[in-house]
């Protein structure tokens, strides 16, 4: 992928993400311009199939997280158990995912998974399956990164 | 005397059935009932023994989706209105929907007032 396709993607999962973190969760999503490195202990990752095929995920910390469900749910973090906090993880990558694909194409229907969630060790784990060509976006939520990561599986994107 | 309505939120996400949950209750309308099912064949067993005059459905769900329970819902005559509630808002996807029986459509993300929206449109 050239970078002139990079960089439209970059706008293209920029915009599509942030409305999802405004609209449902309240936050502002900056999107970082380097590729960060952090030390992150949640993964989250869903599928899709359709006029492209691939995957995505999001690597982010714990704590986030807790921010992001607290904020969803309108609940103070520390009433929040790990169950809920996984499963609105899970709810975030399948409202970005579909978000993003919707703008890619508002036509055809991509058939995305159900998001599974990584946490800790099987975190570091999932990072060492994905394939050699990802595409890497980095972002941050107040003082929060996270990073969001398309792999695709045929072709490429057009335009 | 105010009227008060029983409503079906189908999503195998907790969270979200809980976000729709609140949503619901802070709107003026007064539920009886707001019922919960993980997906389309728990919503179809809450149906057999429930009266429900609204249903919102996600349709990536596993076991039975989305389309699949208003598919069922029109076979079995149920007469309640259906709306879906999906990050797939593709023409394709929609146009399926509204086939099989759906009667509205609110993509994720969504604001509280596409919630009111679709209350004002199918219990006023």
């Amino acid at each position: 992928m050239n970078e002139h396709k990079y960089s439209k993607l970059h706008d293209l999962i920029a915009v599509s993400a942030s409305e999802v973190i405004e609209k449902m969760f309240y936050k502002t999503l900056t999107p970082v311009d380097e590729d960060i490195m952090f030390n992150f202990e949640v993964v989250v990752t869903i599928s899709f199939k359709g006029k492209y095929d691939g995957t995505f995920w999001i690597v982010l910390g714990k704590q986030l997280c807790y921010e992001l469900s607290a904020s969803f749910l309108s609940m103070n973090a520390e009433d929040l158990d790990d169950e809920l906090v996984h499963d609105t993880t899970k709810e975030i990558i399948n409202m970005v995912c579909g978000n993003v694909l919707f703008n890619f194409d508002k036509q055809k229907k991509f058939d995305i998974t159900i998001p599974s969630i990584f946490v800790d060790t099987n975190a570091q784990s999932q990072i060492l399956t994905m394939p050699r060509t990802t595409y890497p976006f980095s972002f941050r939520i107040g003082k929060h990164p996270l990073k969001m990561i398309l792999a695709l599986k045929m072709g490429d994107i057009d335009g | 005397m105010v009227k008060s309505y029983s409503i079906l939120v189908v999503d195998d996400s907790r969270s979200l059935r809980m976000v729709i949950r609140k949503l619901l209750e802070s709107t003026d309308y007064l539920f009886s009932n707001i019922y919960e099912a993980g997906n389309g064949k728990e919503a179809l067993d809450l149906l057999k023994d429930n009266e429900v005059n609204m249903v919102l459905t996600d349709i990536n769900m596993p076991e039975m989706d989305g389309i699949n329970l208003v598919k069922v819902m029109k076979m079995r005559e149920y007469d309640i209105p259906t709306i879906v509630v999906s990050t797939d808002a593709s023409q394709e996807t929609v146009i399926t929907a509204i086939k099989f029986g759906a009667k509205g459509y609110i993509k994720k993300p969504f604001s509280a007032d596409k919630i009111k929206d679709v209350l004002d449109k199918f219990l006023k």
